[in-house]
């Protein structure tokens, strides 16, 4: 197994640098927007053709989120920054495209 | 504190603060999820070697409300441990793992605590007591675990890199945890009888530390493979880790999976239609592009 033989994509996430892997998704935080993304990977096949999903937050949280920690079935994403957590609980169906904004 | 998260369309999701952890002096240790509903925080403050269980009920505005509190002062104390007396003061706990166990017709969630002293510590909740909300809950921390052999250094000193991990198949619990950077014990849980417990390292597996102060970022498990977990280090190397003493007397097989040019992120397993599962790691490159890779 090696780098050369992967299966790549690439997403241009400039401020995005945390991340967390749910059964079959990607989540990641965005440190500036204030908003969490969602990428669904469960068809590698058509893995270029996927949607980023983006969350945003009415409000920033004070301290910078250093952790994502999802929850058994994926309902209830924890945000841990230094000082406290967040609870973020997510829309349902989860990877329901038309409940979240994508990205351009 | 709540916020909201606007999404598309009119909907819109909370965002609620765990309210123990709003104090100035606090910080945030570890957070687990013991069901889809019930979460353990360990907090600094006021003392981080207290863990406290909340539900959380996202159809109502004021949703997460606090259960109770569980200490590891207040844990049995085996008389006959094998582990050095602490004349310090006492411990924080560092990380958290739990697994569950079937016993007869009800599920036992273990709950291990590992503090910065290297002790384990251990509680078996009743994953029914949990999900009927018949609280308080009778659970309460048991340890320091004994664990055998024991050694002249007591497992090691330095435990503030530390990692724990629980491992299960379907006839045993493995316990992994790290100490002094690069080693991770692999252990066997035993339960021979009602309130004794004690961990069998079965195997260390030592990583070389000359270079650059390589330390343990990361472990996962292979949830396809209850006796395979994967670790990812500080220098972006990833390696692949199947205990293969379980079901007989076999050299722990490690292989080197990936040394990546780039810094990685994260490292994480995907399901997958098409291949099953595959190893996904996450890095970035210069100009800011994220690259997920897949195994």
């Amino acid at each position: 197994m090696s780098l050369s033989n992967s299966k790549r994509i690439r997403l241009n996430l400039p401020n995005i640098d945390i991340f967390t892997f749910g059964e079959s998704s990607l989540y990641g935080y965005d440190s500036l927007n204030h908003c969490l993304i969602l990428i669904s990977l469960n068809e590698l096949n058509d893995i270029n053709d996927q949607t980023i999903n983006r969350l945003h937050f009415s409000l920033s949280p004070t301290n910078p989120i250093r952790q994502l920690i999802l929850n058994q079935d994926e309902t209830i994403l924890a945000l841990i920054s230094d000082k406290t957590c967040f609870l973020v609980y997510l829309p349902q169906p989860l990877k329901g495209r038309n409940n979240f904004k994508s990205i351009e | 504190m709540i916020y909201f998260i606007l999404i598309k369309g009119s909907h819109q999701c909370p965002l609620n603060e765990i309210p123990s952890c709003s104090s100035i002096n606090n910080s945030l240790i570890d957070l687990i999820w013991l069901s889809p509903i019930h979460l353990i925080v360990v907090n600094s403050h006021p003392s981080s070697s207290e863990c406290h269980l909340y539900l959380v009920r996202p159809s109502k505005s004021n949703g997460i409300e606090y259960i109770q509190t569980f200490s590891t002062l207040k844990g049995k104390t085996n008389e006959t441990s094998n582990k050095r007396i602490s004349l310090h003061q006492p411990s924080n706990i560092i990380k958290l793992d739990l697994i569950k166990r079937k016993e007869n017709d009800s599920i036992l969630i273990l709950l291990f605590a590992l503090k910065s002293d290297g002790d384990i510590f251990l509680m078996e909740i009743d994953e029914n007591q949990l999900i009927s909300n018949e609280y308080p809950l009778s659970s309460s921390f048991n340890g320091p675990l004994r664990i055998f052999p024991s050694t002249f250094d007591n497992y090691g000193s330095d435990y503030n890199h530390s990692r724990l991990l629980c491992l299960s198949n379907c006839e045993s619990i493995i316990i992994l945890f790290t100490r002094d950077k690069c080693e991770i014990n692999q252990c066997m849980y035993l339960n021979p009888s009602i309130s004794d417990y004690y961990l069998y390292t079965i195997d260390s597996i030592n990583f070389p530390n000359n270079e650059n102060n390589r330390i343990i970022k990361s472990m996962i498990i292979d949830k396809l493979n209850s006796n395979i977990y994967y670790i990812l280090d500080s220098l972006s190397n990833i390696y692949s880790i199947e205990i293969s003493w379980i079901k007989q007397i076999k050299k722990t097989n490690i292989q080197h999976l990936i040394k990546s040019d780039y810094f990685i992120y994260q490292i994480g397993l995907i399901q997958t239609n098409t291949k099953g599962q595959c190893l996904a790691i996450i890095t970035k490159t210069s100009n800011h592009q994220i690259k997920v890779s897949f195994f």
